[in-house]
């Protein structure tokens, strides 16, 4: 039988400073039928241990077409975490995993996408944005709406430049708090979705859907004012985070009301948690 | 066929409560906790503590292997025999004695220890190496309490039962967090408060738990608590509310007590400890005028440099108004540790033999050297805990011998003491984990855990009982029991070989009037609670019925002395320290414990809103805090549970230490340090 | 089918049983607690004699409850998921305990005499484990093995069981999903046998158990129930309290009244952790590494970096179990947590099990230090309901 505990061990292929306490890991299995078995879907995690120090639940934010490679972001809050940050190139993190539903892909080809992150919230929507802009013809247009405390907490900031010179897209930045050199806006992520075009009393925006990752505050606010301004919750996604502790809907920790975030989620419309009884 | 799995009813290893619980194994593991139904303190339940008590047993931090440093006091810590370690600990201690006398050695024994391994402590120290220098952290906690009410009352120890606790109708509890620090009688108090309609008074300068259910809660200025008691007795005196005919017929001293009360008017009072007058003279009003009314302390009244007076006052107070010597009615010290109660009963302290027969008295010298087999036993009193690594520090003490204890953490003025143990020439650690003061040690020895081990603790109602093996010991470990006898053998000495720990028992039951009637077989099912002085002495749920155990009750009234350190211009801020309910001590134990490390992963200090506020200080923002001694770096955590101008911080966390900051300034009887007060100063980091 | 068990022959019947099964039945120790044991533990001592002295059975003459709820059985409060030791350069050898650490060997389990509040318990937590992902321990655990009800006549705990109110005894009910229950009658049992399950476990053992008259004893169990449910009485409106809870209600009386009750219980709760570590239903755990890396050899540099993955009963009334590491903790509030405790067995549970996961053991009272527990929350939150 099957057992899901069992983590796996990956090797660490590249290491990349994202910011201070922020690093972008890719990683590939180190047993070949375990790296040919992985699948993954845009906005699933996985749970990364560091044996002997604990395991955290990380989304992945690669895209799911690179098959050679997964890359997980991860930012040094706690013991663990801090740990794994000081991991370098040919370490091995062990891992297990994927585990949790996906964003849609195919089920919004044609429409305008808008991804709304905040922090390090980016990182579970990179996958899904590598995606689109691959298949950019399939999609209308694009708008990445981005926040961070300061500016050095804004991370794959050469790849929001990249992005920003695809056709068709646009990429938004905004800080909390400026630091020197920082010549962009400063302010909340809301306060940029008027450049991107959403404003009230605009009508209904229902060729549009939005993606929205980060801090819980952040999400409640930036899903609350997309509806003010046009959007149906059913086109407003988000992902939640969680204290996760097994991935498969059996400890518990992940519940909000009667939803298990690790099995139910990590990806719910907007829609379905306007009906949670919990918060989050 | 693999090994079943077992399941083992023993004591719980956390505080003074004392549950009963059972730990069940599956050969090599404990794996899980569950409470006795009809266990007369768990009575079905357990805290959090005992819930998860079967986890850090398992640790794979545990020391498997006897540890010498060698190279000197820079070397490096290697593996080594039983058979090495502990000729070189006996080796050591004997050329010590040789060179430089019995006192130039100490021990100390440990209230996490059973009673058979403290009785033996005490043993190694006085008959085999000749000296008295020999005490446990119960130095840290109570001292003040065994010698205050031992002068009042004729015995140290909590007066009640447990189960007392669900009959009183008026608890005065003050210097207690009780649901914290000792939940299951915690619980006994929200019972009664909210199910029989029982009285709190509650006088403590923090806000805690149980402040939700007082019916009067005073927050005195830390270090005032002989001015508030003493306002109390002169308000019930005043009012004519004393028990006139229990003072005469069954204390002495009342003229005293009068004469030194008088002068403590509430407003007076209330100068001194911000206790408005009110208050206290409906606090006394209440208190005098329920029959069944049981005074509650603990660390909040002894840790004081003050603290002998504190509770002097506390028994004053209860004799007064005939609160003592029956069921629900008493003065009711809540001892910390699972066996701190036990540790000082079978004499781990310099001045007594076990059952507190002084080691000044001849006729109990002549007793235990007969029993011993031995020609001499020192007959001064010994060093206490703090004096000893004094006496280190100057080198007078050149080796000390440190079982289940972790003094550098758990002690006042760390930077100090550190300092002490570094310079001393020898010292022996006998712990389950590489502790802090293991860290200085010139050889480690692996003890076994609570649950590796057979023998009894002593809860804080005096109840002896048992504890069980339910498992081998963890690698290469022994019982502290074992280990002692083993280096009484090495030193030359050939009285302390025994089968088991029930005979040390019998041995203990032999020459301590207290364990008179004490024996494994008769512990069963739930232990006895002493004085239990012969083999058909059912045991004692309250002391003092109808006499003191000193004859008389005395009272011996005090004045107030203000705490020494006060708060001034440059460090403002009065400290007082303590435990967590989710902590215990040096956390050890809790911090290697899943459950309970994550519900607290790190050190905090408590600020008032106000305070914080002056300083623009945010909750969770990081802080120096400073005394005299030293600093240390923790988060501010912001909240209405201590009064303005007041801090505290626990003492769990080794990486930001509470005791850097503490006085080691000591009550003049008691020797006991003044961990509740100091003043600090508190700076953003 | 029915049958007929005499008591003198149940501990040969278990003695004989331990030959192909793992028996593990309730006993009576010599503190007056009763625990579930596995017969080889008891039998080692004092064979057939010892285990008739201790065994703790029957509904009317010695209606006990166990300590533990049964699911410690297949979920121990404390079990190694696996263990891991350093190979060298980062990587780790990685072993499954495979049933090692589970004392039963290959032989399945026998649960004899659970109570059939306790086994609906069972019921639920086999649903829970085992649907969906299933759990590799609890499964291996679990794997193959029975349980035989002892229904009670008299309520074990008369002050906390409500099993009647909750719908789950005090005894069980042809057409209810179980193979094999006793109800003690006379100087025995009468065996009801209820599934071709619990038809092949009896056959072959007609030594043990006599073929009773089907009508008579249909007769009589519906005289035994009837008296029993008079013994449990109907404490609570169990039902009242599922219709309150389903909406949560945000407005009127109730909808003020319940957000109150969570308040008292947050207040008054010591957060023990008695309720979820008692509850018979409840599966929370908490997953930590257990290693050696900081012990002093490893420090030392003595031998090589190893340990184990491990975990433990965990539960919502701790903030520590929902706080995220980000710090942020959707309950912070320790009202939240009261309220997650009680909505999630009778809210959200009964969506999925089609009935509340609350059994009315009772446990949750008499393990609480300050008396809460479900019975009383029940009580309050049903104020005013007509019986
Ligand atoms: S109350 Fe004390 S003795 Fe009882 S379980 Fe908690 S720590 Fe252990
Ligand atoms: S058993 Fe009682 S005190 Fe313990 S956590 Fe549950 S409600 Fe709180
Ligand atoms: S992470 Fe364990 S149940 Fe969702």
């Amino acid at each position: 039988m099957r057992n899901d505990y069992i983590p796996y061990p990956a090797r660490i292929v590249s290491a990349r400073d994202e910011t201070y306490d922020t690093k972008t890991f890719r990683l590939k299995f180190t047993e070949p039928s375990v790296a040919e078995d992985f699948n993954f879907k845009q906005g699933q995690f996985l749970e990364v241990s560091l044996l002997g120090r604990g395991e955290a639940p990380i989304s992945i934010c690669s895209s799911p077409l690179e098959r050679e490679y997964f890359e997980l972001n991860i930012r040094s809050v706690g013991s663990l975490t801090g740990a794994i940050c000081r991991l370098k190139e040919g370490d091995i993190l062990y891992v297990r995993g994927p585990y949790g539903n996906s964003f849609p892909f195919k089920e919004v080809k044609g429409r305008d996408l808008v991804f709304i992150a905040g922090g390090i919230g980016l990182a579970p929507l990179r996958g899904l944005i590598q995606m689109v802009l691959k298949n950019k013809k399939d999609f209308g247009n694009v708008s990445i709406l981005y926040g961070a405390k300061s500016p050095e907490d804004l991370c794959f900031r050469d790849e929001l430049e990249q992005w920003s010179e695809v056709e068709g897209t646009s990429v938004y930045q905004t800080v909390d708090r400026a630091s020197d050199g920082w010549n962009g806006r400063v302010g909340l992520v809301t306060e940029l979705y008027e450049a991107a075009g959403i404003e009230e009393g605009a009508g209904e925006m229902s060729n549009t859907t939005a993606f929205l990752c980060g801090p819980p505050v952040m999400i409640r606010f930036a899903a609350r004012k997309l509806k003010a301004c046009g959007f149906k919750p059913g086109n407003i996604y988000v992902t939640l985070e969680r204290y996760m502790k097994c991935g498969i809907g059996k400890c518990g920790h992940c519940n909000i009301g009667g939803v298990f975030v690790c099995v139910d989620g990590p990806v719910f419309s907007w829609e379905h948690v306007e009906g949670f009884t919990e918060d989050f | 066929m693999s090994k079943i799995m077992e399941r083992k009813i023993t004591t719980c290893i956390y505080c003074g409560c004392g549950c009963g619980l059972y730990l069940q194994t599956d050969g090599n593991r404990i794996i899980s906790s569950v409470p006795s139904r009809n266990h007369p303190v768990s009575d079905g339940s357990l805290c959090v503590k005992g819930w998860n008590s079967f986890e850090f047993e398992n640790s794979r931090e545990r020391i498997t292997q006897p540890l010498i440093r060698r190279g000197g006091k820079e070397g490096k810590l290697e593996p080594a025999t039983w058979e090495e370690a502990i000729e070189l600990v006996a080796n050591r201690f004997s050329s010590f004695k040789e060179r430089y006398g019995s006192d130039s050695l100490a021990f100390l024994s440990s209230a996490k220890a059973t009673n058979e391994e403290n009785f033996l402590m005490m043993k190694l120290a006085r008959a085999v190496f000749g000296t008295n220098n020999v005490d446990h952290c119960a130095r840290l906690c109570h001292a003040s309490t065994v010698t205050g009410l031992a002068l009042t009352m004729g015995s140290g120890a909590m007066t009640n039962s447990v189960e007392d606790f669900d009959k009183a109708d008026c608890f005065l509890v003050t210097g207690s967090d009780t649901t914290g620090q000792h939940p299951l009688i915690g619980s006994r108090i929200i019972r009664s408060v909210l199910d029989r309609g029982a009285k709190l008074l509650l006088f403590d300068p923090r806000r805690i738990r149980l402040s939700k259910y007082a019916h009067i809660h005073a927050q005195q200025r830390p270090g005032t608590d002989v001015a508030w008691i003493n306002g109390l007795m002169h308000v019930i005196i005043r009012d004519g509310l004393e028990a006139r005919e229990y003072i005469e017929e069954r204390t002495t001293g009342y003229q005293e007590l009068k004469r030194v009360v008088e002068r403590y008017e509430p407003s007076y009072v209330e100068g001194i400890t911000g206790i408005p007058a009110k208050v206290l003279e409906e606090a006394a009003h209440i208190y005098a005028g329920t029959r069944k009314a049981m005074i509650v302390f603990a660390m909040g009244i002894t840790q004081h440099t003050t603290g002998v007076n504190n509770v002097k006052s506390l028994a004053n107070l209860a004799m007064l108004t005939g609160h003592v010597g029956f069921p629900a009615m008493g003065v009711n010290p809540l001892r910390g540790q699972n066996n701190v109660q036990g540790a000082c009963d079978v004499g781990g302290l310099p001045d007594v033999y076990s059952g507190y027969q002084k080691v000044e008295n001849p006729e109990a010298r002549k007793k235990f050297m007969k029993a011993w087999e031995v020609d001499y036993l020192p007959d001064k009193t010994g060093l206490t805990l703090t004096e000893i690594f004094q006496n280190a520090c100057r080198g007078k003490i050149r080796g000390i011998y440190v079982m289940g204890e972790n003094p550098a953490l758990s002690d006042p003025n760390l930077n100090h003491l550190c300092g002490c143990l570094k310079r001393t020439e020898f010292l022996v650690v006998q712990d389950l984990f590489y502790t802090e003061t293991a860290e200085y040690a010139d050889v480690i020895l692996p003890a076994a855990s609570f649950a590796e081990k057979d023998g009894t603790f002593t809860n804080t109602e005096r109840r002896v009982q048992r504890v069980r093996k339910v498992m081998e010991p963890v690698g290469n470990s022994l019982p502290d029991w074992k280990i002692i006898s083993m280096v009484a053998k090495a030193a030359g000495y050939h009285q302390m070989d025994y089968k088991d720990p029930s005979q040390i028992m019998d041995e203990i039951a032999s020459v301590t009037p207290i364990y008179g009637g004490i024996s494994y077989d008769r512990l069963e099912p739930f232990g006895l609670q002493w004085p239990c002085p012969d083999k058909n002495h059912p045991g004692t749920p309250y002391l003092h019925k109808d006499r003191f155990t000193r004859g008389k009750g005395r009272f011996l009234p005090a004045e107030y002395q203000p705490p020494a350190e006060e708060p001034d211009a440059e460090y403002p801020f009065v400290l007082t320290t303590g435990r967590t309910y989710w902590h215990y001590h040096t956390g050890t134990m809790t911090r290697r414990t899943s459950v309970l490390a994550r519900e607290i992963p790190e050190n905090y200090v408590e600020i008032n809103p106000a305070d914080a506020e002056a300083m623009n200080l945010k909750n969770g923002e990081m802080v120096s805090v400073s005394s005299r001694r030293g600093s240390i770096k923790v988060k501010a955590k912001v909240t209405e549970y201590v009064g303005e101008g007041l801090v505290f911080i626990p003492f769990h966390f080794a990486e930001s230490p509470a005791n850097i900051l503490t006085l080691q300034d000591t009550d003049p009887e008691a020797k006991i340090p003044a961990l509740k007060v100091c003043a600090v100063k508190i700076e953003k980091a | 089918m029915y049958y007929y068990l005499r008591r003198e022959k149940l501990a040969g019947l278990l003695l004989h049983l331990s030959k192909e099964w793992s028996v593990l039945a309730p006993f009576r120790n010599s503190y007056g607690d009763v625990t579930l044991e596995n017969l080889d533990s008891v039998a080692e001592n004092g064979r057939a004699e010892e285990i008739a002295s201790r065994l703790a059975l029957g509904g009317r003459t010695d209606s006990a409850q166990l300590l533990s709820p049964p699911k410690e059985v297949f979920f121990p409060q404390s079990e190694i998921l696996f263990q891991f030791s350093e190979k060298g350069n980062g990587e780790f050898a990685i072993e499954q305990p495979e049933g090692k650490d589970d004392p039963s060997g290959n032989k399945p389990k026998l649960l004899f005499g659970i109570k059939p509040c306790d086994y609906h318990a069972l019921l639920m937590t086999g649903r829970f484990f085992l649907e969906d992902n299933t759990d590799f321990y609890y499964s291996t655990r679990a794997n193959g093995s029975m349980v035989i009800i002892d229904s009670c006549i008299v309520p074990p705990e008369p002050e906390a069981c409500f099993c009647s109110s909750a719908g789950t005894g005090p005894l069980m009910k042809r057409g209810d999903e179980y193979d094999i229950q006793l109800v003690e009658e006379g100087n025995g049992f009468i065996v009801d046998v209820a599934s071709s399950r619990g038809e092949d476990f009896v056959s072959g053992l007609e030594n043990f158990f006599k073929i009773a008259d089907e009508k008579e004893t249909a007769r009589r169990l519906e005289e035994i129930r009837k008296e029993a449910v008079g013994n449990v009485e109907l404490k609570v409106d169990f039902k009242g309290a599922l219709e309150i809870m389903k909406e949560s209600p945000e407005e009127g009386e109730t909808g003020e009244r319940l957000p109150a009750i969570y308040r008292e219980i947050a207040d008054r709760c010591i957060y023990c952790g008695a309720c979820l570590y008692l509850c018979p239903t409840c599966t929370c755990f908490n997953v930590y590494d257990n290693s050696n890396f900081c012990s002093v050899l490893t420090l030392l540099e003595e031998g090589e970096r190893a340990g184990e993955r491990v975990r433990v009963w965990d539960g919502c009334v701790f903030s520590g179990y929902s706080r995220e590491a980000s710090g942020h903790n959707p309950r912070d509030d320790a009202y939240k947590r009261a309220e997650r405790r009680y909505e999630h067995k009778l809210r959200y549970d009964p969506v999925v099990y089609g009935r509340s996961t609350c059994v009315g053991c009772g446990r949750c009272l008499t393990g609480c230090p300050v008396d809460i527990g479900m019975l009383k929350f029940i009580e309050e939150v049903t104020v005013g309901n007509e019986e």
